[in-house]
């Protein structure tokens, strides 16, 4: 079922990007694993600290989130407490619910966006930097405004879906359990 | 209370009631009251939020979400379960009580009730149904127990809720063990009580010998698994790790376990469970994310201070004060999930049960029973539906057993758990001396 | 009032930092007749100080009591450099109002929109360890078995420091320090004073080695467009109060980091205290080998500025 309402969605550069994703997904969780990982090894059986490592660490769990983030809207996972769903079941005012539940989600992630935008330019003014390893901070900000606008952008995609099935009532989309 | 802030309410829990994903009607929350309050800039909105989630302490949340998820992918699950059943399968109901007690088990290798669901659901279900048990029963049995994954250490809700209020997470994931254990005791009751009328086959007695034999080969497959409770455990209150890092150790742990040892890993599943598993982190992660926002809001239109002066008019006796805020997580828990149910709660109410005299330690397992008994709960019951899902079952036929549940055993806990301190400060006292 | 101002510091409520706070938002009440009231967050409510240093100059957060960042300007390490103005008197000389390290404080910080209204003296730095010390008041004493955290803005000064007087160093996030310590993970933490030895470590500290590395500074800040939108009375009037607060403050801090160390005592700590010959002893081998590896963090001026004014 969720197949077939992405359906639009096959082009490969499109399945190119969620293949970047999956793949920053994999080694961010990997690089704060490890990171991580090291710190217990180094102090506990050398007595002996890496510094920085948190500040790495942190950095890339900053990243895996919010690309992942991005990711979990194109699979239409977030949580969400629709009752709509439990009292009406699929169809019309569902779809159209939903559609004005994503619309709304869509206009809030932009408004989210705006503020980090202005983050954005506050911080390549100021060219803030982490504490310990002196990263710019511009790119940790600048990575959670890319997972951002590709939420946003994935909320508008699941809006066009909802607003079709509203209007054209898909009705083949009922029995998933 | 200011009007503002009822309407700001209204607002939130109508959102969600309408289904917008719950990371966003914070946002929408937070912006409300942005908007028509008295703010010059936005942007501490993004820094709010990113402190949170750019704290090394959380990393804690991803680790444990990952070493669950190559434990899982490796088969723990089905291990456990053949274990425990090799011991009680033989009794009437002990197909049942095999289930809550592998899903503790579970629950000790795994931060997050919904990962109990899949993993033992998905295995246990279809044999209790197999063995004659009501379809909707076993998918009760298994919801509800699933929530002890959030009561017995390794927590996602408890390293959340340590880290909202600045307890100790080590403390924190002690505090609800107990009433944990009450818990198991009660389902493990009422799973025999309730199964009398069900038609159940048994499988032969077996001969002792044999029986000890086929336990001693499964506590040895499922000892690598059992192990890594014990693991973690040891590392953090053994002085070696903290409770991150702890999380870390497990994920190295798991790796050779599930690929080396159970031989159910490859690479290619690999690579699937840790980004699959960065996806379910993410999902948590932008829900902590705006709920920082939203709590940063709240904070500076002081209604946390408003709710203690709102509670203490009604009374000041601690006890009336307790059944409050018991009254306040119950109806949080109906809407919300734990861990936005966490961020709001903790630092709104943290003032009101320190006025009343509560630790923040025991604070800690009766905002985890009351938020655990929240996912089982309608309306919004997300780990009942969940279940119904694994368990291919309506909710109407699983309704009636949770409500047994819910009131025979969850809802004596939280009572307990709230007026009984000992219950939860007990333990924590004892390990890392409080 | 006609403004509203939000004031974040980063103790809890009752301590001497807020209790300082609630007096700067009496008297600036009473001496503006009301048109400005001064909202006070304790205990970090808005955010801990790195973000809030970031909220100043962003201009959502008014005022704040805590340290100076160092994200925007590592030079401010300045402001935690060890064994410069290391007893009261000079501290207070060289930190008051329009004191000259105070100055060099205020001119860095000026183009982040942010103005130093008056410093806090919070008081004489130390290190509290979860274990007993031997032989704590030789700088070349070994003590590589005790792992020390360092705060994560203070590794450019503070690691060199500790791993001259023979400590291993380490890092862990604030959020596990106590239960590090209590367990055993980590031996102890620098970067605090008697204060906070007694509030955030009670029950954790067996030794609190009065070191005086620094003296712990914090400051009243404003966010510049805070000030802007001020009149030019009552902008004048909260720096008048500021910098009488700041005064009697540096005049309590000696009785309140004592009567901290009596509190310690009493609760059956071990609190080392040095003399001043010895605690010239630990300066002069942090001076000698410790501060070179500091310059990169305050840069080549203040570096010779802090040497012509410290290093004999
Ligand atoms: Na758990
Ligand atoms: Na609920």
């Amino acid at each position: 079922m969720l197949e077939e309402r992405q359906s639009q969605i096959q082009h490969p550069i499109w399945l190119f990007k969620l293949k970047i994703q999956r793949l920053i997904m994999f080694i961010t969780s990997i690089a704060f694993t490890l990171a991580v990982f090291l710190q217990v090894v180094t102090r506990y059986l050398f007595n002996y600290s890496l510094f920085g490592v948190e500040e790495f660490a942190s950095f890339a769990g900053v990243i895996m989130y919010f690309i992942g983030a991005a990711y979990a809207t194109h699979e239409r996972s977030h949580i969400s407490a629709s009752l709509v769903d439990t009292i009406f079941g699929e169809g019309r005012i569902t779809a159209g619910v939903h559609a004005f539940t994503r619309l709304l989600a869509f206009v809030l992630t932009v408004y989210i966006l705006i503020s980090m935008w202005d983050l954005l330019v506050f911080t390549n003014r100021m060219s803030t930097k982490s504490t310990e390893l002196r990263i710019p901070m511009i790119w940790i900000y600048g990575t959670m405004f890319v997972g951002l606008v590709l939420t946003a952008f994935y909320f508008l995609l699941e809006f066009f879906d909802s607003l079709r099935a509203t209007i054209w009532h898909a009705p083949s989309e009922e029995s998933d359990k | 209370m200011s009007s503002l802030i009822l309407m700001d309410v209204a607002l939130l829990v109508t959102l969600m009631i309408l289904g917008v994903p719950v990371a966003m009607t914070f946002i929408a929350a937070a912006a409300f009251l942005v908007i028509f309050g008295d703010y010059n800039s936005t942007t501490f909105l993004i820094t709010a939020g990113y402190s949170k989630v750019s704290s090394v302490v959380l990393l804690a949340i991803p680790l444990y979400i990952l070493a669950g998820g190559i434990m899982t992918q490796g088969g723990i699950a089905k291990r456990l379960l053949e274990l425990a059943d090799s011991i009680l399968g033989r009794y009437r109901s002990g197909l049942g009580v095999v289930t809550v007690i592998t899903t503790a088990i579970f629950g000790a290798i795994s931060g997050m009730a919904s990962s109990a669901v899949a993993a033992i659901g998905s295995i246990a279900i279809p044999r209790m149904v197999e063995q004659g048990y009501d379809r909707g029963y076993a998918t009760s049995l298994v919801s509800c127990s699933a929530v002890l994954a959030l009561l017995i250490p390794p927590s996602a809700t408890m390293i959340l809720y340590g880290w909202v209020t600045g307890t100790s997470i080590a403390a924190c994931f002690l505090a609800p063990l107990l009433p944990a254990l009450l818990l198991i005791a009660l389902f493990s009751f009422w799973n025999m009580v309730l199964t009398k009328k069900m038609d159940i086959q048994v499988a032969e007695v077996q001969p002792f010998k044999v029986q000890m034999k086929t336990v001693y080969q499964r506590a040895r497959e499922a000892g690598f698994g059992l192990a890594m409770p014990l693991i973690i455990l040891g590392f953090i209150y053994g002085g070696i790790t903290t409770p991150t890092e702890a999380a870390a150790v497990a994920v190295i742990y798991a790796l050779p376990v599930a690929f080396l040892i159970y031989r159910e890993l490859t690479f290619k599943s690999f690579y699937d469970v840790v980004w699959k598993s960065a996806q379910v982190t993410a999902v948590l992660m932008l829900v902590i994310f705006t709920a920082n926002m939203l709590a940063r809001v709240l904070t500076l239109e002081e209604v946390p201070q408003q709710i203690l002066q709102s509670m203490l008019a009604i009374s000041d006796n601690p006890i009336v004060l307790m059944l409050l805020v018991n009254v306040f997580l119950l109806m949080i828990g109906m809407f919300m999930e734990d861990v936005s149910g966490i961020l709001l709660a903790a630092p709104l109410l943290l003032p009101v049960v320190t006025e009343a005299g509560v630790h923040p330690v025991h604070f800690a397992a009766i905002i985890g029973t009351n938020l655990g008994m929240g996912l089982i709960t309608p309306p919004t019951a997300p780990i009942l539906y969940f279940g119904t899902l694994i368990g291919q079952t309506t909710l109407a036929k699983v309704v009636k057993p949770t409500l047994v549940f819910v009131f025979l055993a969850y809802f004596p806990v939280v009572l307990i758990t709230t007026f009984v301190p000992e219950l939860s400060l007990w333990l924590p006292r004892l390990v890392t001396g409080l | 009032a006609d403004t509203t101002l939000r004031l974040s510091h980063l103790s809890p409520p009752d301590s001497d930092m807020d209790n300082w706070a609630q007096q700067f938002a009496e008297r600036v009440a009473v001496e503006t007749d009301g048109r400005v009231d001064v909202r006070i967050f304790p205990a970090s409510q808005l955010g801990d100080w790195e973000e809030v240093y970031e909220q100043l100059a962003q201009g959502s957060v008014d005022l704040a009591i805590q340290s100076v960042s160092t994200k925007f300007d590592s030079r401010l390490a300045l402001t935690w450099f060890p064994y410069t103005a290391v007893d009261y008197d000079s501290a207070k000389e060289a930190w008051n109002t329009g004191g000259f390290l105070f100055n060099i404080v205020n001119e860095l910080i000026e183009p982040q929109q942010i103005q130093a209204l008056a410093p806090y003296a919070f008081g004489l730095g130390g290190v509290a360890v979860g274990r007993p010390v031997s032989d704590p008041k030789n700088p070349d004493a070994d003590h590589s078995d005790l792992k020390i955290r360092v705060w994560p803005s203070g590794v450019g000064t503070h690691k060199p420091l500790l791993e001259r007087l023979g400590f291993s160093t380490t890092t862990m996030p604030w959020a596990e320090l106590y239960t590090g310590v209590q367990t055993g993970v980590i031996d102890g933490m620098i970067g605090g004073v008697p204060e906070n030895a007694v509030r955030d470590w009670n029950g954790v500290v067996d030794t609190w080695l009065q070191l005086n590395d620094h003296f712990e500074i914090n400051w009243l800040l404003g966010s510049a467009a805070m000030i802007a939108n001020l009149s030019e009375e009552d902008a004048a009037i909260i720096s008048g109060i500021a910098a009488d607060l700041a005064t009697e403050r540096f005049d309590a801090v000696e009785a309140a980091d004592n009567s901290y160390l009596q509190q310690l005592r009493d609760a059956g700590v071990t609190v080392v205290t040095y003399s001043k010959e010895e605690m010239e002893a630990m300066a002069a081998a942090v001076r000698a080998d410790a501060w070179p590896l500091m310059k990169p963090e305050v840069g080549d001026e203040l570096y010779a500025l802090i040497q012509s004014h410290y290093a004999n």
